[in-house]
């Protein structure tokens, strides 16, 4: 049993206690940012712990390449768009793994009791949030490089990129854009329930479509445009397909610097509505008691 | 203990809490008053559905209550969250957190970086709970490989991590056997003891784990605090009177019950084994006699008078009710009859 500490004692314990609980805005920023980096490792050890979500995440994705590549060859069509579809399918696992991964994920977080241990951690949860985001992104990256390599092997795809430094911007860009809404997805799916859930996996091909995975926004007119404003697939592919496959640059809808600065602002934008999102869920689940609580 | 003016490490005045149900409002608590000193052990006990874990839920900060107030170390829960998150750890019992991909060493660091601690501080620590829970064989094992004891420990090695001055454990020995149960309750009291201050609030409706562990005890049903206080004075509040057990050889002839009823403090008199057999079995005969005194010291009338009358004792004990006769007084049912009937929290 424990002993208790009265009078003096107990007064001299708490001025202590709220010492140690008033944190300088450093020590702040170093928590989150090694939060940050613990969040992520489960997602980028995931990968290697589970060699069958590797296969499986490869072998879909390339076979669906195939279909596409196969495709467009019987048609005739310029070996550019096989080049420009490996690319696509590429970036297309980011945004598979934040519709499906991301999205999902704080549902599961809730289910498995995780999130309780989160709110009630001193981290908050936009430092989960982008451990997430930046944890998944780094799983994906093997997975992306893989598809681009196995495309190459097999199809012989030839790239001319004049600018490494530009292609890197644009895939950092787009990625970053892709998770920052993933940040809003988790956040809406946890609130929605499976409803949300289920309309993300019934919306993921016209997303393609529309994200200019098979043909570029551009054919699409108005809605590309639209496209363009509101899916990060989409301004990301379209200034991929420039950057890296110099032919197709006439396809672009727009410079590829006004994609990255789209892109930018989508990422600063999701950014901002993913964490008011993330607030909103803390301040309902504990005015409610039903958002954060396990499903038992 | 209570009344005590010197600065609480749980303050709460009047937690209401209400929840929306498809039924109509649901009052999960009503009015619960609590304070729970620096350094105690405090225990609330219930039946499912009393409000126990909607009272630890809202002094961990995990739920707003609906009316009230509650400070853990004077730090307020509603509007110093993040402050009290940081002096505070929760177990809850058949918690499944973590990721199943990560080991147990894995697991802890990256708890550890969660609160808030330096990284070569924190892996000291994850090493030492380790140790400190005997789990060094499965350090390197999957979460998803281990068995719910194990699972458990490791959710009190996390608790740990971050030396908190509140820990709140709800039902946390549950679905644990009697081993793993012990080796948690063991290691709750050897991290009390480490550190003057150290508060547990303990939410339970095992009767002996309350007894066992806790320095008080509030009983809870229907959102209320039936009544709080030590054990032992929760048992007086059940039986006022002093409740002895006399095992003696035989009755003499020349006595009766009736007779010791009459002697100066007794109360009742009543033979405990009717049928006047050795209730062990072996040795010689024994009769036991449960006999209520309006105090201690009139015990020595009675044994006075049994061996005057050439009676040989045998035993003298004291019986004291069980928190289960306390509970059944004041919540008017048996805890495991209240589960029963309870549609749970």
């Amino acid at each position: 049993m424990g002993s208790s500490v009265v009078g003096a004692e107990a007064t001299a314990l708490i001025s202590r206690i709220h010492e140690e609980t008033s944190w300088s805005l450093g020590r702040r920023v170093r928590h989150a940012f090694v939060s940050v980096v613990a969040r992520a490792y489960p997602r980028v050890i995931g990968a290697a712990r589970e060699p069958s979500w590797l296969f499986f995440d490869l072998v879909f994705p390339i076979l669906g390449m195939c279909s596409i590549v196969f495709l467009l060859r019987s048609r005739g069509v310029d070996e550019a768009w096989i080049a420009s579809t490996i690319l696509a399918t590429a970036l297309l696992s980011f945004w598979i793994s934040v519709v499906w991964m991301m999205g999902a994920q704080f549902h599961w977080e809730r289910d498995s009791g995780n999130l309780l241990l989160y709110i009630t951690a001193p981290v908050g949860l936009g430092a989960i949030a982008l451990g997430m985001a930046i944890g998944g992104a780094l799983g994906v990256v093997i997975r992306a490089v893989i598809i681009t390599v196995a495309g190459v092997l097999l199809f012989g795809a030839k790239y001319q990129v004049a600018d490494p430094f530009l292609l890197a911007l644009v895939i950092l860009a787009g990625v970053a854009a892709m998770y920052s809404l993933g940040v809003c997805l988790s956040s809406v799916f946890l609130i929605s329930g499976r409803e949300a859930d289920h309309l993300g996996s019934l919306l993921n091909e016209p997303m393609q479509l529309l994200g200019g995975v098979y043909a570029p926004v551009r054919s699409m007119g108005t809605v590309g445009v639209v496209a363009l404003g509101i899916l990060p697939l989409a301004p990301a592919i379209d200034a991929l397909r420039q950057v890296a496959v110099p032919q197709l640059a006439q396809t672009g809808i727009l410079p590829v610097g006004v994609e990255l600065v789209i892109l930018l602002v989508m990422t600063i934008v999701f950014g901002v509505i993913g964490r008011m999102l993330l607030a909103h869920i803390e301040r309902v689940g504990r005015a409610g008691g039903k958002l954060l609580a396990r499903a038992d | 203990m209570s009344g005590s003016t010197s600065p609480a490490a749980v303050q709460a005045t009047g937690i209401g809490r209400v929840f929306d149900a498809k039924g109509g409002p649901v009052t999960a608590l009503d009015g619960i008053d609590l304070r729970i000193e620096p350094g105690e052990l405090f225990g609330v006990l219930g039946p499912n559905g009393a409000g126990k874990s909607t009272l630890i839920k809202i002094l961990s900060t995990l739920l707003l209550p609906s009316t009230g107030s509650a400070s853990i170390f004077g730090l307020d829960v509603v509007t110093e969250t993040a402050r009290v998150r940081r002096i505070m750890n929760l177990v809850a019992g058949g918690d499944f957190s973590g990721y199943g991909l990560l080991t147990v060493r894995e697991q802890l660091a990256m708890f550890a970086q969660f609160y808030g601690l330096p990284y070569r501080e924190g892996m000291a620590k994850v090493d030492a709970q380790i140790a400190s829970f005997g789990i060094e064989e499965i350090r390197d094992r999957k979460i998803s490989a281990l068995s719910t004891g194990q699972r458990q420990k490791l959710n009190f090695a996390r608790s740990f991590l971050n030396d908190p001055w509140i820990l709140f454990l709800d039902e946390p020995t549950i679905g644990l056997d009697v081993s793993a149960a012990r080796d948690v309750r063991d290691r709750v009291r050897a991290f009390q003891a480490e550190q003057p201050g150290r508060t547990v609030l303990l939410t339970t409706h095992y009767m002996a784990e309350a007894d066992e562990m806790c320095d008080r005890i509030a009983i809870v049903d229907h959102g209320r605090i039936l009544a709080q206080g030590t054990p032992t004075e929760l048992k007086r509040m059940v039986q006022k009177d002093a409740l002895f057990v006399v095992g003696i050889d035989a009755l003499p002839a020349s006595m009766s019950l009736d007779s010791l009823r009459a002697l100066p403090g007794v109360i009742s008199v009543a033979a405990r084994d009717a049928d006047g057999s050795d209730a062990s079995g072996v040795g010689s005969p024994m009769r036991r006699l449960a006999i209520g005194l309006k105090e201690d010291g009139a015990l020595g009338g009675v044994i006075s008078t049994l061996a005057a009358g050439g009676a040989h004792l045998q035993e003298i004990s004291k019986s004291e009710p069980t928190l289960e006769e306390v509970f059944v007084q004041l919540v008017g049912r048996g805890i495991s009859e209240s589960d029963e009937v309870s549609d749970g929290e």
